[in-house]
């Protein structure tokens, strides 16, 4: 381990502070961002502080948060909105849920901020019925935070009156699509609709509404105490500050992490994670969920920010982080991935709804074993199409999946197809176990482990797998304590 | 409860609980990662273990908080121990008997739980 990589901003409160005790959050400086733009900086000059600051948003695209700020404040109307979507669903991502489990004010404040710089008066976050923890202290925060006065009528003596609500997400992953979460708090279909018009023009009921993540949000009011200047100071020339991973699969030393952009990712797996579990190799990095791509060994040592992670077919994403160790088969990663898909898919534009199912079909066909040659350019040239022509950020990175396993594992695939074989051994189809006679003693703990009875052989003589009726569960690779079981 | 009605009242009070958390009296924090992964691993029996053990043994000045996830996952339930003048202690996989150990050993004797120390391999901006 090499010194402190991690620079926790974001999570600053996160197991340090009672996040059920608002005069912990302030002796913590916190709500002082909040009387400091309501007191002492215009509207414009809080919007210029985030512009300059650099800061972007952590929930997948990578926007700038003041320029999304400055959209809004423009838009003239007399009833704005602020939306915090905390509907996190990626899987294996739980950065969100553990900054308003761990910090919930941190959120209530920079809302606020956001609201008096566009001029709204009422803020809604729109979070998973999953997370019932993270609600029940957000509904705690609330409650506290305008006993003291600090939301509400008439902020720290001035005209600004912010007030701010929950809604709950029925767990549909399309919703954390902002049009589509707007959909859902006005109790329509949560489906998205085309942009523009962004939500900055026309958002919830109409009006003009930004929509930041629950990281971005906690970033907030660390920039206003601290300033633009110390935040931008951080990272690298196009992401500045840090960014929040969930660090997940066959690591060592799971959990939450958060490093400042630029940092590698060899630096996340081995000095943060320590390394691989069990002795095995490093495969890859799966980034970005459903919407990312797998990274392989070659790009280890890539500074982490928004454009070095697209470059490479990936993206930032909301912050989960797979590891994959040799053992894993990046064909059946893809299918998992596009089964993820296509259940939460709306189902309002064809490409997203048809496509991806075409391409889940396609993945099945080639892990079953019944590949051909053709379905390898149909998944690339489908992949292409549905990436360009569905409509929403849900559709169009679907088919990530597959083709940056494409890209870096090409090699799976063929075998998959041409070979017939998994070369990781998990497509159990494409799996077979025999038993090496020369190793087998005949002690038959095989035998009693099979669950459809297809090994036979006498005690102290070597046993046999009937091929036709093995189901490839793998219980007498298992069993077998002379290693006398091959898998192929 | 006092309302805050300027920026002034809101500085006031934070430099007033600002002393109160940052031990600069005698006060130990003894903080407990409770967010539902904490929980889950156990970390809601390790909270009512160490209050217990400091009911038990009479210690005052020592404060037990419930706070949010600290990020260990792979190490869960984990507790951190604030004195003050001192580097704070992160341990690890902490059980039941665990805590109690850790408050006797640490708190009491104040002998760090060597074997379930974690390294804290994270700054925090303040």
């Amino acid at each position: 381990m090499s010194g402190k990589i991690q620079l926790r901003i974001a999570l600053r409160n996160c197991g340090v502070i009672d996040p059920e005790n608002i005069l912990e959050y302030i002796a913590r400086d916190g709500y002082m961002a909040l009387g400091k733009v309501v007191t002492e900086m215009t509207p414009e000059e809080t919007i210029n502080t985030l512009k300059e600051s650099g800061l972007r948003g952590r929930g997948g695209g990578g926007f700038p948060t003041g320029l999304k700020l400055e959209f809004a404040s423009k838009n003239k109307s007399d009833v704005k909105y602020i939306i915090c979507n905390a509907d996190e669903g990626d899987p294996g991502a739980f950065m969100d849920r553990s900054i308003l489990e761990g910090d919930p004010h941190a959120v209530l404040e920079a809302m606020a901020i956001c609201g008096y710089a566009i001029g709204a008066q009422e803020g809604f976050i729109y979070i998973r019925a999953e997370y019932p923890l993270a609600i029940e202290r957000l509904n705690i925060a609330i409650e506290q935070a305008y006993e003291r006065g600090l939301i509400g009528k008439k902020l720290f003596g001035s005209d600004f009156s912010f007030d701010i609500k929950l809604k709950y997400g029925a767990g549909a992953f399309v919703c954390g699509e902002e049009t589509a979460l707007i959909n859902s708090i006005e109790g329509l279909r949560g489906e998205p609709h085309f942009k523009p018009p962004y939500p900055a023009e026309k958002g919830l009921w109409n009006k003009p509404t930004t929509v930041n993540n629950v990281e971005t949000l906690a970033n907030i009011p660390t920039i206003i105490n601290k300033g633009a200047k110390w935040f931008s100071s951080i990272g690298t020339k196009t992401s500045k500050g840090t960014k929040v991973f969930a660090l997940a699969g066959n690591v060592k030393k799971v959990g939450l992490v958060e490093v400042p952009m630029g940092t590698t990712l060899r630096e996340i797996v081995f000095d943060i994670g320590d390394g691989i579990e069990g002795g095995k190799e490093f495969k890859a990095v799966q980034t970005g969920g459903p919407s990312g791509g797998c990274i392989p060994a070659q790009f280890l040592d890539i500074p982490i920010d928004y454009e070095s992670l697209k470059s490479i077919g990936s993206m930032m994403g909301s912050g989960g982080m797979i590891i994959m160790d040799e053992d894993t088969c990046m064909v059946d990663i893809a299918k998992y991935y596009l089964d993820f898909t296509t259940d939460e898919s709306c189902g309002k534009c064809t490409a997203c709804r048809i496509g991806n199912k075409r391409l889940f079909e396609i993945l099945e066909k080639i892990t079953n074993g019944d590949g051909e040659a053709e379905d390898l350019k149909k998944l690339k040239e489908l992949g292409d199409i549905i990436k360009d022509t569905s409509l929403c950020g849900l559709g169009q990175t679907a088919p990530n999946p597959i083709l940056s396993t494409m890209k870096y594992f090409y090699d799976e695939y063929e075998a998959h197809v041409f070979d017939k074989t998994c070369p990781a051994g998990i497509c159990s189809s494409l799996t077979k176990y025999e038993i090496d006679k020369e190793k087998c003693i005949g002690c038959t703990l095989c035998a009693k482990a099979c669950p459809v009875s297809c090994i036979s052989g006498k005690v102290r003589e070597p046993h046999e797998i009937e091929q036709d009726k093995c189901i490839k569960c793998g219980a007498c690779y298992k069993a077998c304590k002379f290693d006398a079981i091959t898998k192929s | 409860m006092k309302k805050i009605k300027s920026y002034d009242d809101l500085k006031k009070l934070r430099d007033q609980k600002a002393a109160e958390i940052t031990a600069t009296d005698a006060d130990i924090r003894i903080i407990v990662g409770m967010a539902t992964c904490g929980i889950a691993a156990g970390a809601g029996e390790v909270f009512d273990s160490i209050a217990g053990e400091i009911m038990k043994l009479g210690l005052e000045n020592v404060t037990v908080v419930r706070a949010g996830c600290m990020g260990a996952c792979h190490s869960e339930p984990t507790v951190e121990v604030v004195k003050p003048g001192e580097e704070s202690v992160l341990y690890g996989n902490v059980d039941s008997a665990r805590a109690k150990v850790i408050v006797n050993n640490h708190l009491v004797r104040g002998d760090v739980v060597k074997d379930l120390v974690l390294e804290k391999n994270y700054e925090t901006v303040s």
